[in-house]
């Protein structure tokens, strides 16, 4: 038995020398990417709208400057659809190098449309990424598909998101905690509820959720639109709306921008419920005295849509060196928990906790949580998103029924 | 002065400067609309984007509510600015509000809208102010005030802004014209003071504001930033439909997107026909009343309701900027307390990031404001006898062409020739956009300068340049500040054509203001109210300061000046 041991231990040990080799060989590439990046200048394009994530990117921008000599100027966005337009009116140009945007933060449709229209770089490096060895995507197969998309490496995970319900506990003390129980609440209080206006992003995933909800069998869901019968698989969506709807804040005749104009409302107490997808959105609110602190949040009994956000290098960028180092960065175990920290963001982790040292671990552990915000075990309960194309269909059906107001 | 042949060369350049943009950027929104668009694969000319628009749902609603907010706005702001010209010449009152309007004009229309709805929504500072103890309410009321669905909010918000527009650029023309004689002449035919204004002075002073007329129209038609925070949204005006097919994630979308920016042209002309109808038939009436010799002593009862209604929307934009300088401030403040529960200067502490912004704004706007009125005093010099129409036209073209529909196109453009996100490209598409401004006013008050001070320097041995530079140019320097001011104006607010010249690298405050307010915070959006504001009355205040010392003793020899 012994040769058959001896053997083994023999391949192990060709397979260590060899796995060590490529790991080598892939730190040895990592640092030809880190010593061209220094001295260029990353344009990562990134929404804007909140300072605490404003400042964290900042943050790493600066990190980023004094480790390797790379500027970083955020490009602050109200849409990233807007960034992907430029990146197509360029490539309508023939632009093929030194192109406005170097790193954009994306995931789901615009990924998915990026991908389509051959905006992204066609090599496949974000797992060639040092960082990438704390994560798991096993454990959390959401890093390679992006809604139900393969990423084929071509972003890299950046954060977590979970929708979540926001309600006053003062003004309501037991949400609904499911679509058929939400019908009822919204029956029973008109003018109480209401979701963002699609195409806002909240506003389609919470037409989703209710979708996810609502039908019998939620397979077709997960594969592209164009394979069912799109009006029979929707058809209990439209159903839970037309009976909704009438009674919306404003009748259903207005709605709000986007999540942040609906927390307003929340916090003007015009409506009782508010939709997030970031579980520690209404803990920051709170902190900011946007928000009363007597507001909580939950999920719905069945769980709740969840997808991962990341960040994707266009085919034209000016400097992709800088931008895989920054986005390596930002899955480096110390950026992820400081963007995990509710104080900094409150962005929860890509990263698998198996895969960090005690200490890191012991560090997120550690993390406070908001008083508003649910826990990890509470939170646990997901629904996976479906494929981007339904986005895309269920959009334009609620255009086609409640897009004129009437 | 002669044509030389520098004229020829002068002109060709401003041609070039001016109309080679906007021809390219017409072609960089036509062919997508006919389909093609090679990125996207389409590579032929189709009908489809054409069937996709027009498939829109709530289309025709979004048509009807575009036209009816541009006339809205351009009837209610004329009435009501000519109202108050009728009302208050003269009187302190008169002199004080004529003084109010620069500043009012320098607020950037995204500013008013953040402040009107600060003032008027239903959780607004106004509900609060007489919540709960004359209302009862605990909650906002339900009623969908700000914003409505017919666009009300909108076109109030659109007046604060046009009335002491129209108020200005009527000053400017009145001033030009012998109002107190034609006055005192009607009154002594025993016509009341109301019926000789509208007889006698009215159309005198419409004829010389019909461009601006024109720009108020197609503002209203086009904006984008105003209706985003108080216009319906089920279905938006048109541009807000077109802009949002071009950042759709969708990509495809652009196409029928395309197509709305053009027809976006046809609304706009459709808007001017039946506008000029209107004139037509307003016009028709007027001589029939006039001929006939009537008295109308109602219009004097009319006139002054009109006049203090007219004061309204510019009073509620003021105490609306005044609740968003309050939640800049703001700790917390739920509903209904009418003020907030707590302060803090937090928003204000994160000003340092802003801070670039800041200075890009303040750099673009000097620079292009100065550039502009360089154009258009080289313009007013080219175009003395009114001889060449199409540079006029040129000139105006970023007015009368609907900003969605020019820039979508432009952007391509400044792709293709690599200049997107370059300060050249900022500087060219600001300055382009100051033109029309800078030579609605220097242009009447050129053509109102009194000729005999040239021709006494003349006679006093003085070149035609010496004659321009030392006479002509100090003459005008009334005019010529207020168009840098208003230049700076624009050019601080203009946010679509920043958003596509900028590229996302070169950020202005409105922006950033647009992006902040994108983030729900009132109180950072109150912040950012507030930096919008500065630059302008800055710029304001030094002008009127310079103007003051330098050519306070030529008070009697200018035109267009602030008031």
């Amino acid at each position: 038995m012994a040769h058959i041991f001896s053997l083994t231990a023999a391949k192990l040990f060709m397979l260590f020398i060899f796995l060590s080799f490529t790991a080598q060989a892939q730190v040895a590439d990592f640092n030809a990417t880190v010593e061209a990046a220094r001295g260029q200048t990353v344009y990562f394009n990134a929404w804007g709208g909140d300072d605490k994530i404003n400042d964290y990117i900042e943050w790493a921008g600066d990190e980023l400057k004094s480790r390797h000599g790379i500027t970083v100027v955020h490009v602050k966005l109200a849409d990233t659809a807007a960034a992907v337009s430029r990146i197509l009116a360029e490539k309508t140009a023939g632009r093929d190098s030194g192109g406005s945007v170097d790193l954009l933060w994306v995931n789901g449709e615009n990924f998915a449309a990026m991908k389509r229209n051959g905006l992204l770089q066609a090599e496949a490096w974000a797992e060639s990424l040092p960082s990438w060895r704390y994560t798991d995507a096993a454990a959390l197969p959401a890093i390679r598909l992006d809604f139900a998309e393969p990423t084929d490496g071509r972003e890299s995970p950046w954060g977590r998101a979970q929708l979540v319900f926001v309600h006053d506990s003062a003004r309501l003390a037991t949400p609904p905690k499911n679509a058929d129980a939400l019908a009822e609440f919204i029956r029973a209080n008109p003018g109480r509820f209401t979701y963002p206006q699609p195409p806002d992003f909240v506003g389609l995933s919470f037409l989703k959720q209710i979708l996810l909800e609502t039908v019998e069998d939620t397979a077709p869901l997960y594969q592209p639109a164009e394979d069912s019968d799109f009006d029979a698989v929707t058809a209990p969506l439209w159903d839970w709306l037309d009976a909704a709807t009438p009674n919306l804040w404003r009748g259903g005749k207005a709605y709000p921008f986007n999540y942040p104009t609906q927390r307003q409302l929340l916090g003007d107490g015009e409506v009782d419920i508010a939709i997030a997808f970031n579980p520690s959105d209404a803990s920051a609110a709170i902190a900011r005295g946007e928000l009363p602190d007597s507001v909580r949040t939950y999920i719905h009994d069945g769980g709740t849509l969840a997808n991962v956000h990341f960040l994707a290098i266009p085919m034209n960028a000016n400097a992709p060196e800088g931008a895989r180092v920054l986005a390596d960065f930002m899955l480096s175990p110390e950026a992820q928990l400081r963007k995990a920290d509710p104080e900094r963001w409150g962005d929860p982790t890509v990263l698998a906790m198996h895969r960090l040292d005690a200490k890191t671990r012991a560090a997120f552990d550690a993390l406070p949580r908001g008083v508003a915000t649910l826990s990890e075990a509470e939170l646990g309960n997901t629904l996976a998103e479906p494929h981007p194309s339904w986005m895309a269909a269920i959009e334009a059906g609620w255009r086609q029924r409640y897009g004129s107001g009437s | 002065m002669r044509a030389g042949s520098w004229h020829h060369v002068a002109e060709a350049a401003l041609l070039g400067l001016l109309v080679l943009p906007l021809a390219a950027s017409c072609i960089g929104v036509i062919l997508p609309a006919a389909g093609f668009f090679p990125a996207l694969g389409g590579t032929g000319l189709s009908w489809q984007p054409m069937r996709d628009a027009l498939a829109t749902p709530g289309l025709a609603t979004a048509i009807t509510l575009t036209l009816g907010i541009a006339l809205a706005t351009t009837a209610l702001a004329l009435a009501a600015s000519f109202a108050v010209l009728a009302t208050f010449p003269g009187t302190r009152a008169g002199r004080w509000i004529g003084r109010a309007c620069g500043p009012i004009i320098a607020v950037p229309p995204s500013a008013v809208a953040i402040g009107i709805l600060f003032l008027l929504a239903p959780s607004g500072w106004f509900v609060r102010l007489i919540s709960p103890w004359l209302t009862g309410f605990d909650r906002p009321p339900a009623f969908a005030l700000v914003p409505d669905p017919y666009g009300g909010a909108l076109v109030f918000a659109l007046l604060a802004k046009e009335i002491p527009f129209l108020l200005l650029v009527s000053l400017a023309a009145l001033s030009a014209l012998p109002a107190r004689r034609l006055i005192d002449t009607g009154r002594s035919l025993g016509y009341g003071r109301a019926a000789t204004w509208i007889y006698l002075v009215l159309p005198l002073v419409y004829r010389r504001i019909r461009l601006p007329l024109a720009a108020v129209m197609i503002f209203a038609l086009s904006v984008i930033d105003m209706p985003r925070l108080l216009g319906p949204s089920l279905p938006p005006p048109l541009a807000i439909l077109a802009v949002e097919g071009f950042e759709h994630a969708e990509l495809a979308r652009r196409l029928p997107a395309a197509f709305l920016a053009c027809l976006q042209i046809g609304v706009t002309l459709l808007a001017l026909l039946v506008w000029r109808a209107g004139e037509l038939l307003a016009g028709a009436v007027l001589s029939m009343a006039r001929r006939r010799g009537r008295r109308i002593r109602q219009a004097g009862v009319v006139m002054v309701p009109v006049a203090l209604a007219g004061l309204v929307p510019p009073v509620a934009a003021v105490a609306g900027l005044a609740a968003a300088a309050i939640w800049s401030v703001t700790a917390s403040w739920f509903f209904p307390a009418a003020l907030p529960t707590a302060y803090s200067l937090r928003a204000w502490g994160r000003i340092d990031t802003l801070a670039p912004a800041l200075l890009n704004s303040l750099g673009l706007a000097v620079a292009a404001s100065l550039l502009a009125t360089g154009i258009v005093l080289l313009m007013v010099v080219l175009n003395d006898k009114g001889k060449r129409p199409l540079l006029r036209l040129a000139i105006y073209a970023p007015l009368l062409v609907p900003q969605v529909s020019l820039v979508l196109g432009l952007q391509a453009v400044l792709v293709w020739f690599w200049l997107d996100g370059t300060w050249l490209a900022m500087l060219w598409i600001h300055a382009l956009f100051i033109c029309p401004f800078a030579y609605l006013i220097i242009a009447p008050a050129a053509a109102a300068m009194d000729q005999r001070y040239i021709a006494v320097a003349a006679s006093l041995g003085a070149g035609p340049g010496s004659r321009y530079l030392r006479v002509a140019l100090p003459m005008l320097a009334p005019a010529i500040t207020t168009a840098l001011f208003v230049g700076v104006s624009v050019s601080v607010a203009l946010y679509l054509p920043s958003l596509f010249a900028g590229g996302g690298r070169i950020t202005t405050v409105t922006l950033e203001a647009v992006a902040l307010a994108s983030g729900g915070s009132r109180q950072m959006a109150g912040v950012a109210a507030m930096l919008q504001l500065a630059i302008p009355l800055l710029i304001f205040i030094l002008l009127r300061f310079w103007q003051h010392r330098r050519y306070g003793k030529f008070a009697g020899m200018r035109a267009g000046g602030l008031h």
